[in-house]
């Protein structure tokens, strides 16, 4: 073995049950805080304070750059109109007058009035995309159970009211992290992937981001006679979508030959054609832009720059070879997604940056890196915030991985821009420290803070808000409780009339409380100097983090915030669970960036630790963008590079990004986020210059340590003993191992009583009878392996998940069967392996038989620990070449097989396909209650707000037993349940029939965790070949299996 | 930005102008080493740059007769040579010249904001004043040298060499009259209001108002 991380964390949600992870009483408000505040707003001073702000946020963009050398991380404010379109017909960049209406919902169903004031959400939804017009809502983009789109202020609490509606929340905006970097000394990029071979050629990286110049050489190929372009195309969020699209549709996309014509009009030396359209429409829209040149300038270079260091090949003039600073994956092609309205008030708000992840993944043949660098500093920092939940979704498929940077929001303890402050609080150890937050004099704009922690005890949370303007208390401290807002000032009460509220409310799926509080100042005035004195009862650690729109003169003050500094400041999406977050250090060997947002989250509840991994940073030498000298035809400058300095995490990630690229060119489409998280971070090493780490080998500043290209680019040469069991002909021994099947295992050997090895096939078909098991082990390692523990083990075809456990009941697995020298046992001890060798082990085998004496389709495993490698039972078998496994097993009648899996503790999913590309398969009487049955009428109806899972003892209380239905179209079938590839569903009696071509995706299954499930797919025209079943939990392989068709006799 | 729109000059004040002065060279020459901060406090209240901070303001000044202030006012609000990517205006077109061609550092960056183009008149005459803001400051051959580049830049690419010859007439007229100007403002912390005997001089604190020194 390698170094090998922790097991991907689980989240531990489960789709369409409208509740939290683990939690089953608990309920929250259906109304998040900002969206409530939002509604409340638009009920009086909405459009003062949308002109307000949009007049400060104009300023801002336009006004000097930073007060340090931070430009965007301090100075673009989040508005807290942000989300609000007041005129949503006439908006200038969505699609949503009426005339889009009516292309989208022709019957006039849609409840939404474009000239009424419009909030982006994002929903969490147990209905279809379909059923959210009716309900008031124009989605845009949809992962699972949430849904982001546009809905009018007023008709928010009438959604919320649906049963089949969990939970409304404003969309918060994501601003640009680039800048926030110290200087630093030395080299840059560090390493290079050309001589590896590995380009990450038929791979995608999508880069979200600002702007691109698509027309730089680094970014285009070198052809015959001319040059291409490497994007397939360049979806520009911000470009208005044609006038023909429905409403909802997000952006407008320039395809590969609307890309090539720009650079063919670009290369013309005397074009006579007219603006290209991706010309005028992305180059044209950046340079009306409307900022200070420093702000322009990022817009300009930073997304050219972060996509060239992923992926640029290094060249600095068209047509010519020449590299100059080639990037991770020279050849991987490239998705161009650009966000945000830069001179707006609605700067890239997370609308844009969800449609832009789902756009990066809609071709699901093509393995896709979806890198971001955006991100925000709010939140409940532990991967809840419905932006996070909705990344996560999207890696539920296998060719799916996201890479997005740790921020740059980190303060140290001696600066005075304090976004963050932490208390720890015992009840038990006496009176606790408060939080404290203060504005001096020159905070001009509304500015909000959120303060997140445990409540003591069961029941209604609560807090208390001291008020001191000039050093003087305002009358006694406040009570916050749970509920309704409460005003904590009023503008008569102070000279500036500055109004404060604040509202405390239990957030489910952060299974915490949230105090906010939003700071408004009057018109033309600021927001009061005063001091902010925060009690909360509370246990454990109470989190404070406050906005950037005051960036210094608003800040955290006191002992708790010098004890948030360098901690818990990562951005929000980064602390998501499947992407990989990325900081930044200074150099090769050098220290963590100071600004490198840093963990841990929130919470531990998940496991899941942030940041992952970091990368240099600073000094990064990138292509330069100039897009707008291509907009005018302007020659090539001369300077096509340039080094970003200060740096930031926005340089670092797309290292990673790069590199995953590259591990998917290795690894193939079957790689899952899991797979290339262990692939990253099994290349990552400690830094002498970043600290101490825990047992893991993680640290908050620097997560799993530096990643190191050439390390993962090398052939992994174990430097301990590796016991290594291969789990398939072609496997090699690195870790993780990829492939669509690996139950295959050569190290598993059935034998007869004489030796002779014998055919599972045959075993399964019952012409042979199997006596023992032989199990090879070998030692990739440098030294002998001693005291081997082999276990053996076997379990129902399909029941992998979990591993078992030697010692404990763990799943579907059993020990029985196994014998050695007579005795019942399945274990034997090997005193010593040496290296580059292999042993065998024998174990007597009964294979398992049915009542009938026929025998149970089955799998066999065999797992190998010892104190220098392992095997940990909680990890996946791919994730370790120490355990492997047989799938024994054919069709039982010729056409159909039979699968059981258990629930898994996160969301489970399937993927069931046979050989044959002709071959049509079919589910058969699979119980409904473990499908998502996206029907708000069926909620409605019911009155339920939730269905149980798929073995749970109220299972039968399933409302969608009841239906009768017959889906014969793939969009519907997969807008109602989910699954992908079937083109006919029939459901009655609670059981459904699904068929489609020749593979068939269940995306999110509803099974309670440990809960059997049998999956019966018979094969509609081609029972040739196998059927293969693979079992998804959170997105990682886990388990599965094939079942092979006994040849005819033909 | 804080670019005024361009105003036409009342059409009774434009009288019989004299003709333009021949020009034969282009003056694209700054006196400055543009090195602290401009007080936006102290700004001649025209500019309307309220909580804008420059290292620097360049102006360019020329008093021209009403004929040619008209033909100056037609020309901005004209349309430019088609070409590449080019807005509606010549007035926005040299908005964009200076701040998004013009790039100055290692590395390059956009470093102007174009604050606008001011008509001031009188009985005699119309005087142009045309005002660029750095908001970090450049030395006087970084901002020649930017100046060149983007106008060989311009010139060069067959999209944009009528624009760039239209620039550099514009630029002819502007800066090689008799009467055409360049002021350079910075921060001067060494003036002190002559009007009040009994004022002590500002001293150099970081929070301290500037006022402006005027170069030339």
């Amino acid at each position: 073995m390698v170094r090998r991380p922790p097991p991907a964390p689980s989240t531990g949600r489960k789709p369409q049950t409208g509740l939290p992870p683990k939690k089953e009483l608990r309920r929250g408000p259906r109304l998040g805080p900002h969206i409530e505040y939002l509604v409340r707003l638009s009920e009086g001073s909405l459009a003062e304070l949308a002109a307000q702000e949009s007049a400060l946020r104009q300023k801002v963009l336009s006004s000097e750059p930073s007060r340090r050398d931070s430009l965007l991380a301090a100075a673009v404010p989040h508005p807290l109109t942000g989300p609000i379109r007041l005129l949503p017909a006439e908006d200038p960049q969505l699609l949503l007058d009426s005339e889009a209406l009516t292309r989208l919902d022709p019957r006039a169903r849609a409840k939404f009035n474009p000239k009424h004031p419009a909030v982006t959400v994002c929903v969490e939804f147990l209905g279809s995309i379909s059923d959210l017009p009716a309900l008031g809502m124009i989605p845009a983009v949809q992962s699972g159970d949430l849904f982001a789109g546009w809905v009018n202020l007023d008709q928010i609490k009438n959604l919320s009211e649906h049963k089949a509606v969990v939970r409304v929340e404003a969309l918060r905006t994501f601003a640009p992290t680039g800048g926030g970097g110290e200087n630093g000394s030395g080299s840059a990029n560090g390493e290079s992937s050309l001589s590896s071979g590995a380009t990450g050629r038929g791979v995608r990286i999508a880069v979200i981001d600002l702007a691109f110049d698509f027309l730089h050489p680094a970014l285009t190929r070198q052809g015959v006679g001319t040059d291409q372009v490497r994007a397939l195309w360049l979806h520009d969020m911000a470009v208005k979508a044609p006038s023909v699209s429905p409403a909802g549709t997000m952006g407008r996309r320039f395809s590969a030959d609307e890309l090539q014509a720009a650079l063919k009009w670009y290369t013309d030396q005397d074009p006579r054609t007219g603006l290209p359209l991706a010309i005028s429409g992305h180059f044209g829209r950046l340079s009306e832009m409307q900022a200070a040149p420093d702000y322009r300038d990022l817009v300009a270079r930073h997304g050219t720059a972060v996509s060239g260091i992923a992926a640029g090949n290094g060249r600095a003039s068209d047509g010519g070879p020449t590299l100059v600073v080639p990037g991770v994956a020279t050849e991987a092609d490239l998705l161009f997604i650009a966000i945000g309205g830069h001179d707006e008030t609605r700067f890239a708000d997370s609308t844009e940056v969800l449609a832009g992840f789902q756009a990066a993944f809609e071709d699901p043949h093509v393995p896709c890196v979806a890198l971001m660098a955006n991100s925000d500093n709010l939140g409940p920092h532990d991967g809840s915030l419905e932006g996070e939940r909705f990344i996560d979704d999207m890696l539920l498929l296998p060719g799916r991985a996201i890479v997005l940077t740790a921020g740059n929001f980190n303060r140290s303890i001696t600066d005075p821009q304090a976004f963050h402050a932490v208390a720890q609080l015992d009840p038990e150890s006496g009176p606790s420290l408060p939080l404290v937050l203060k504005f001096d004099v020159g905070a001009v704009s509304p500015d909000s803070a959120e303060i997140w922690f445990q409540p003591v005890a069961e029941g209604k949370a609560t807090a208390t808000v001291s008020i001191q303007l000039d050093g003087t208390s305002i009358g006694q401290p406040v009570e916050v409780r749970e509920g309704e807002p409460v005003v904590l000032l009023k503008p008569n009460q102070n000279p500036d009339e500055t109004a404060v509220t604040a509202q405390l409310h239990s957030d489910d799926q952060a299974d915490a409380c949230c105090l906010r509080l939003v700071f408004r100042p009057g018109p033309e005035k600021e927001i009061v100097a005063s001091e902010w004195i925060i009690n909360v009862a509370a246990t454990g650690a109470v989190h404070g983090w406050l906005d950037r729109n005051n960036s210094g003169i608003g800040r955290w003050v006191g002992p708790t915030a010098q004890a948030g500094a360098d901690l818990t400041t990562l951005g929000s999406p980064s602390s998501a669970t499947r992407p990989l977050c990325v900081g930044s250090i200074k150099e090769r060997e050098g220290p963590v960036s100071q600004s490198s947002g840093r963990g841990p989250l929130r919470t531990s509840a998940r496991n899941s630790r942030k940041p992952d991994l970091v990368a240099v940073g600073e000094n990064i030498t990138a292509p330069r963008g100039v897009p707008h000298a291509r907009l005018q035809h302007m020659p090539q400058h001369s300077m096509t590079y340039q080094t970003f300095c200060p740096g930031g995490t926005s340089y670092a990630a797309p290292q990673v990004a790069g590199a995953c690229a590259l591990l998917f060119e290795l690894f193939g489409p079957a790689a899952t986020w899991a797979d290339i998280r262990q692939g990253i971070l099994q290349a990552t090493a400690p830094g002498a210059a970043m600290g101490l780490s825990d047992h893991n080998g993680w640290n908050s500043a620097c997560g799993f340590g530096r990643f190191g290209l050439t390390a993962m680019l090398s052939p992994s040469i174990p430097s301990v003993p590796d016991v290594w069991l291969p789990k398939a002909p072609g496997d090699t021994g690195r870790e993780p191992f990829v492939a669509w099947t690996f139950w295959d295992s050569p190290a598993l050997t059935l034998q007869d009583s004489a030796g002779n090895q014998l055919d599972p096939a045959a075993v399964a078909a019952g012409q042979a009878t199997p006596t023992k098991l032989r199990v090879r082990l070998a030692n990739r390692g440098p030294s002998s392996s001693s005291d081997v523990i082999v276990t053996t083990w076997w379990a129902p075809l399909g029941a992998m998940h979990p591993l078992p456990q030697p010692g404990v009941q763990r799943g579907a697995w059993m020990a029985t069967g196994f014998a050695v020298n007579g005795q019942t046992s399945n274990l034997q001890r090997v005193a010593e392996i040496s290296p580059d060798t292999e042993f065998d082990l024998v174990f007597d085998w009964m294979p398992p038989q049915n009542n009938d004496a026929s025998g149970v389709p089955h799998i066999l495993l065999a797992a190998a620990h010892c104190e220098s490698d392992p095997y940990d039972p909680n990890d996946t078998l791919c994730a370790q070449n120490n355990v492997c496994a047989l799938c024994v097993a054919v069709a039982d009648d010729q056409m159909s097989a039979r699968f059981n899996i258990l629930g898994s503790d996160d969301t489970d999913g399937l993927i069931i396909w046979q050989d044959h590309p002709d071959a049509r398969l079919r589910i058969e009487n699979l119980p409904i209650t473990a499908l998502p049955w996206r029907d708000a009428e069926m909620f409605q109806a019911s009155g339920q707000r939730s269905r149980p899972l798929f073995g749970f003892s109220n299972a039968a209380s399933d409302m969608a037993i009841e239906l009768s239905a017959t889906l014969e179209h793939p969009k519907a079938i997969e807008q109602i349940t989910d699954v992908l590839g079937a083109d006919r569903l029939v459901l009655e009696g609670g059981l459904a029939t699904i068929e489609g071509g020749q593979r068939l995706t269940l995306p999110r299954l509803r099974i309670a965790e440990g809960a059997p499930l049998t999956i019966i797919v018979a094969a509609v025209t081609q029972a040739r070949g196998a059927i293969h079943l693979l079992h998804l939990s959170g997105g990682r392989r886990v388990g599965g299996s094939t079942v092979r068709f006994r040849p005819g006799p033909n | 930005m804080t670019d005024q729109p361009i105003v036409r000059p009342p059409a009774e004040l434009l009288g019989e102008g004299r003709a333009p002065p021949e020009v034969t060279t282009l003056i694209a020459e700054v006196r400055s080493d543009a090195s602290l901060s401009f007080d936006p406090l102290a700004a001649p209240n025209y500019l309307v740059i309220p909580g804008v901070a420059f290292g620097a303001l360049i102006m360019w000044r020329v008093d021209v007769s009403w004929t040619q202030a008209e033909q100056i006012q037609s020309w901005l609000m004209g349309a430019p040579p088609a070409g590449a990517g080019l807005p509606s205006t010549r007035l926005e077109a040299l908005k964009r010249f200076f701040e998004l061609d013009m790039e100055a550092g290692t590395p390059p960056k956009q470093f102007l904001d174009f604050v606008g183009i001011y008509l001031a008149t009188g009985l005699s005459h119309a005087q142009y004043t045309l005002v660029l803001g750095m908001r970090h400051p450049f030395a006087r051959a970084a901002y020649q040298n930017a100046f060149d580049t983007a106008l060989s830049a311009v010139l060069a690419s067959p999209t944009t060499a009528g624009w760039g010859a239209e620039i550099v007439d514009f630029l002819k007229l502007v800066l090689n009259q008799p009467s055409s100007r360049e002021e350079f403002l910075t921060l001067s912390i060494n003036v002190r209001d002559a009007g009040d005997p009994s004022a002590t001089p500002p001293r150099p604190t970081v929070d301290w108002p500037p006022r402006i020194r005027r170069l030339v």
